[in-house]
């Protein structure tokens, strides 16, 4: 259960996020719409800790902190927990497909190799990339890509994700179906 | 206007003899210079304050400068004030004994750094900062991301600025001549002013500096090709009639995963 309770975020002047709170359970699938400009993405990247919010308490299953104030274990704790889909897809360009999706496994979670590597083709089959696993993103168009994207941050470990592109609906569809 | 041919021989076999002295007036400096350069581009695009313009300044002395008169400085400098500290400790140790070269080593690692830092620098900004923030996100450490993500990728954008750093470090060795180490120009010299045969010495040191250049170049563009793969990607043929392709290849890539390292 993730939980977010008055966050405040400003860009020098510009005060983007004025004291969000929202609440996610187990299983929940939530979508937060808005005008670009509006913050969307600002409240997921706070909720990562790649943006710092400026005052705030996070709570997301056993980590409680706040945000002003989290420490480093705290937020690679909250980063190992979530997943993270960028508009962009974020897939490193030096990894192939099948080293994308287990990177974060393998050096983030410390999942044994040979299970990520399994778990990786497995979601892989399911986007229908299995025949791409040792292309590298410059090689795959960009649709591909963006399955990739997909499987990337999912396992089976995974608590939480947050896609910052809400119009890629499908792609929850897709990830419904990496996590059956 | 003739060229001695014997006399061109027995140059290029004395001359030989100092390579390996220029081969180590440029990679102990090289080497040395590798982590300090690093340690401050990452400090100056990460904008640590103080260690951020300390090597500012440093960076900014160092390219103000002509290398020749950092030799001369250092060369006069420091053996005196090394003598003035040694004396004072009352340590019995003779300090104009010391071997040149090692003068000479300290000149071009401090040179090194401060070209490398700039390369590094540049490196690192060609880098999108997304992949950094990607790397993050599933719970890498900062360490991790550099070492894994972001440093594989920058190196691809320094290899063409090392291997300019690395020819010209090469050249510039020749100006240690002026703190008498025996490199192949100073031996060039010597032989030179000994039997008045300037053609033929420096013809012999500009063709050795040629192949040394040029082999230091071809060196890096293996390397460049190599570290560069995953932007052209790698050649994966792996086709059946029957099967579909993909079914080969994920069990390739299983059997892979069992028996080797993965790295």
């Amino acid at each position: 259960m993730l939980e977010l309770r008055n966050i405040h975020k400003k860009f020098g002047e510009l005060e983007v996020l004025k004291g969000v709170d929202i609440a996610v359970e187990k299983g929940d699938i939530v979508v937060i719409l808005g005008p670009s400009g509006s913050g969307k993405t600002t409240l997921l990247r706070c909720i990562n800790f790649l943006e710092r919010a400026d005052e705030g308490s996070l709570h997301f299953d056993e980590i409680q902190t706040e945000f002003s104030k989290a420490s480093k274990k705290d937020i690679n704790a909250v980063r190992k927990k979530s997943a993270f889909v960028f508009q962009n897809y974020g897939l490193f360009d030096n990894k192939t497909v099948l080293d994308n999706v287990t990177e974060g496994l393998i050096v983030g979670r410390k999942v044994p190799k040979k299970e990520a590597i399994e778990a990786a083709i497995r979601a892989l089959e399911k986007v229908g990339l299995s025949d791409r696993l040792a292309y590298y993103p410059s090689q795959l168009s960009g649709g591909q890509q963006q399955r990739v994207a997909s499987p990337a941050p999912s396992r089976s470990t995974r608590t939480s994700s947050c896609s910052t592109s809400p119009l890629r609906l499908w792609i929850r569809n897709l990830w419904a179906k990496c996590c059956k | 206007m003739t060229i001695d041919l014997a006399y061109v021989q027995e140059i290029l076999i004395l001359v030989l003899k100092g390579i390996p002295t220029t081969l180590r007036l440029t990679f102990i400096p090289l080497l040395l210079a590798l982590p300090f350069a690093f340690l401050i581009a990452v400090a100056r695009q990460r904008n640590l304050k103080v260690l951020a313009r300390v090597s500012q300044v440093y960076v900014s002395f160092i390219r103000g400068t002509p290398l020749i008169v950092q030799i001369l400085v250092m060369y006069s400098i420091f053996p005196s004030l090394l003598n003035v500290f040694v004396k004072s400790r009352g340590i019995d140790f003779d300090v104009f004994g010391i071997n040149p070269i090692y003068y000479a080593y300290i000149v071009f690692t401090l040179n090194t750094i401060a070209i490398l830092s700039e390369v590094f620098r540049s490196a690192l900004e060609t880098v999108d900062k997304r992949q950094l923030e990607a790397a993050l996100s599933i719970g890498l450490l900062p360490i991790q991301a550099y070492r894994r993500i972001v440093i594989p990728q920058a190196l691809v954008a320094a290899t063409p600025n090392l291997c300019n750093s690395t020819v010209n470090l090469l050249k510039s060795t020749s100006l240690a001549f002026l703190m008498s180490v025996q490199d192949i120009t100073a031996i060039a010299k010597t032989e030179a002013a000994f039997g008045y045969n300037y053609l033929e010495s420096y013809l012999v040191i500009f063709i050795v500096y040629i192949v040394l250049c040029s082999l230091v170049q071809v060196f890096f563009q293996l390397l460049e090709q190599r570290l560069s793969r995953y932007k052209r990607g790698r050649n994966i043929a792996v086709k059946s009639e029957n099967q579909p392709e993909y079914f080969l290849d994920a069990r390739k890539e299983r059997y892979h995963a069992g028996i080797e390292e993965y790295s």
